[in-house]
């Protein structure tokens, strides 16, 4: 659980300076609000590539269909879980 | 208002090295589509390549292989003379005559191969030899469409260059077809070119619609686009002797949706469709077929389809795309495909049946939407039913005429580099705001003042009222974005790279970042065609308001960037203005 909870943290941190989310710091995103759409942080399909791009980068994970992209990245927390579940592999 | 015939076609792409040849392959359905050459890039990505080398090319065309010319205009060359030798037989006056042509990258596939091996000199600023200057001085958009013009050399009255991504050549025919209709040219040859870059093919891999398979328009299983190279050029005129069709109408919208995406309703291709029958007086159910933008991806045919569906109802006529056979030629695209248009409309193919009319779509990055309507000659429409203001004939290569006693300046604003305003008070939705590059946030906040200063915008920064047109001009666009991407490419050899640079550097990204923010699906065109591309977008705007449109935003913006700087001073230029300038002019 510790883990888990360093690794949201450490996710925050990531994708503000990834998507260049200026005007929100770490505890402004919560770890299970919705990324993407009008109820959330409004993300789009570009934010999508930009985490894949980060996941490749600092975890080594892969995803190669953006389609795939709709679930891992639905909030933090679900980007965590996928990130502790893959990096075993 | 006059009618629009086209009397002259001429295409190159992957299946033909003329339009005949390419016809042949149509009807037979023969695929242009091979795995990219190592000589453009490692990816190994289906592209439609166009069979010619430079070199054969040049032959072709008696051009001397001492003068490096871009294979972008090589391609446009040769489809553009083609064209002109169809139609020069038909043609009792030529009166004026206007060269209107779109491409998506211009000269990229000379300058990314120097820009390779000689980055850092070329960014120093300190002067380049004569070899850099050879290789960057077909860069800038407009140089391809003057090395055309010169090779035509057919004294024209009137040339400019559309860059509006995949839609520019449908825009290119459009604005020639208004400007026949509205009396000011009688003849003019319009379409597109683009050569296969390894800029556009990584950059659409970096979006992760790029197949890696042969690409396949509306099926279920469709994973994305491949690229292809080509050009294609209708001749324009008022006169119907020797017609293949007529192109009976028109229209330009900005979806407002996405920078990238469509919209999954289909909002913007149904608006584009829809307008372009009715401005041709004619009925859904006159079409005979649709040639769609068809990409392969799967948010463009999604899209696309519902729209089809919403315009034809359950009477669907047979619709398709040539995507899968020459691939996606991007700016080139609705040059080549009109040529197929015009030719099935002739009776020249079957490989479409024997339609009487077609609907041809093209769609671009930033929400930019085009469809055409191809008529059969004698084919009853009414044809247009616009409202037309008296207004003074504008003569396209300029706007001083215009500007003494037709139309209003109501606003003007400039941005400066390093004059910046505060952007967080005037782009207030920060989720585009903070994509935005420096040039672009520049644009859409002198854009946005320009609005509000001429009284435009209520208190939550909405419209008022529709504009008539939004419509933009500049040289070398975001040139800062091109060069990163392109390092990008080289640095990370083709792999993992961020498409942001890419998206942002489409020349139309200020018209669209603006039409989103607004929320309004007008008119929207991007000029690049150097200094004279600011007269054509003002020309563009007196032509709105002939036509009877409400007020339209006009802006010039062009970034101070020591590469194309350097560029222009050594070809003996004027160094283009470091600003982003939007003007708010209104009919009076």
């Amino acid at each position: 659980m510790e883990e888990r909870n360093e690794l949201v943290q450490k996710l925050k941190g990531e994708l503000i300076d990834a998507l260049n989310l200026e005007e929100i710091d770490p505890e402004g995103i919560g770890t299970d609000e919705s990324l993407f759409g009008a109820e959330g942080l409004g993300l789009d399909s570009i934010d999508a590539l930009e985490i894949i791009l980060l996941l490749d980068r600092n975890y080594g994970i892969k995803i190669k269909n953006p389609a795939e992209g709709k679930e891992i990245f639905k909030t933090v927390g679900t980007i965590a879980d996928y990130i502790l579940a893959h990096k075993a592999e | 208002m006059n009618r629009v015939y086209v009397i002259g076609a001429g295409a190159v792409c992957a299946i033909g090295g003329n339009l005949e040849e390419s016809l042949r392959s149509l009807e037979a359905g023969e695929s242009g589509l091979v795995p990219a050459p190592a000589s453009l890039t490692g990816t190994g990505l289906p592209v439609g390549l166009v069979k010619e080398s430079d070199a054969v090319l040049e032959a072709g065309l008696g051009i001397p292989s001492y003068r490096l010319i871009s294979r972008t205009a090589l391609l446009g060359m040769k489809a553009a003379r083609e064209a002109w030798k169809s139609a020069a037989p038909k043609i009792r006056r030529v009166g004026r005559i206007g060269l209107i042509s779109g491409t998506s990258v211009g000269g990229m596939d000379l300058s990314e191969k120097y820009w390779k091996g000689h980055r850092d000199e070329i960014r120093s600023g300190r002067p380049l030899g004569e070899a850099a200057l050879d290789y960057l001085r077909m860069h800038a958009c407009g140089e391809g469409t003057a090395a055309i013009a010169e090779y035509l050399g057919l004294g024209f009255d009137f040339v400019t260059t559309i860059s509006t991504a995949c839609s520019s050549a449908a825009n290119a025919i459009m604005l020639g077809a208004r400007l026949i209709a509205a009396g000011e040219l009688e003849t003019a040859i319009v379409g597109g070119a683009d050569a296969l870059t390894a800029f556009t093919i990584n950059g659409f891999n970096s979006l992760m619609i790029y197949s890696g398979k042969p690409c396949r328009p509306f099926a279920e299983e469709r994973d994305g686009l491949n690229l292809g190279e080509g050009a294609g050029y209708l001749v324009l005129s008022s006169s119907s002797e020797g017609a293949l069709c007529e192109v009976a109408g028109w229209a330009n919208v900005n979806e407002a949706f996405h920078q990238t995406a469509s919209s999954p309703e289909g909002d913007g291709p149904y608006s584009a469709m829809t307008k372009a029958l009715s401005l041709a007086g004619l009925d859904p159910s006159r079409v005979g077929y649709v040639n769609t933008h068809g990409t392969a991806t799967p948010g463009n045919d999604a899209s696309e389809y519902a729209a089809l569906r919403r315009v034809f109802g359950s009477k669907l006529p047979p619709f398709g795309s040539v995507k899968n056979l020459i691939g996606h030629t991007l700016g080139a695209s609705e040059g080549i495909e009109a040529c197929f248009c015009a030719a099935s409309i002739a009776g020249l193919t079957s490989a479409w049946g024997r339609p009487d009319c077609i609907l041809s779509n093209a769609f671009g990055f930033s929400g930019n939407q085009t469809s055409l309507v191809f008529l059969k000659c004698g084919e009853p429409s009414e044809a247009v039913t616009v409202d037309r203001k008296e207004i003074e004939p504008v003569p396209p290569a300029g706007f001083k005429r215009t500007s003494r006693g037709d139309y209003d300046l109501v606003a003007e604003v400039k941005i400066s580099e390093g004059e910046e305003p505060d952007y967080k008070a005037i782009i207030k939705n920060a989720n585009l705001r903070r994509r935005m590059s420096s040039l672009i946030k520049r644009g859409v906040a002198a854009g946005l003042e320009c609005l509000s200063s001429a009284g435009m915008l209520d208190s939550e920064g909405k419209l008022k009222e529709e504009l008539g047109g939004l419509i933009t001009a500049t040289g070398f666009g975001f040139l800062e974005d091109t060069l990163k991407f392109g390092d990008s490419i080289i640095d990370q050899q083709e792999k993992a790279l961020n498409p942001q640079p890419f998206m942002q550097s489409t020349f139309n990204t200020i018209g669209g970042q603006l039409a989103q923010l607004l929320g309004e699906r007008c008119y929207n065109m991007t000029y690049v065609h150097g200094r004279s591309g600011f007269g054509a977008a003002l020309a563009d705007a007196a032509l709105l308001m002939k036509e009877g449109s409400g007020p339209v935003l006009v802006g010039w913006f062009e970034e101070d960037n020591a590469v194309s700087d350097s560029v222009l001073r050594q070809l003996g230029r004027k160094v283009l203005p470091h600003e982003a300038r939007f003007m708010l002019l209104r009919a009076k």
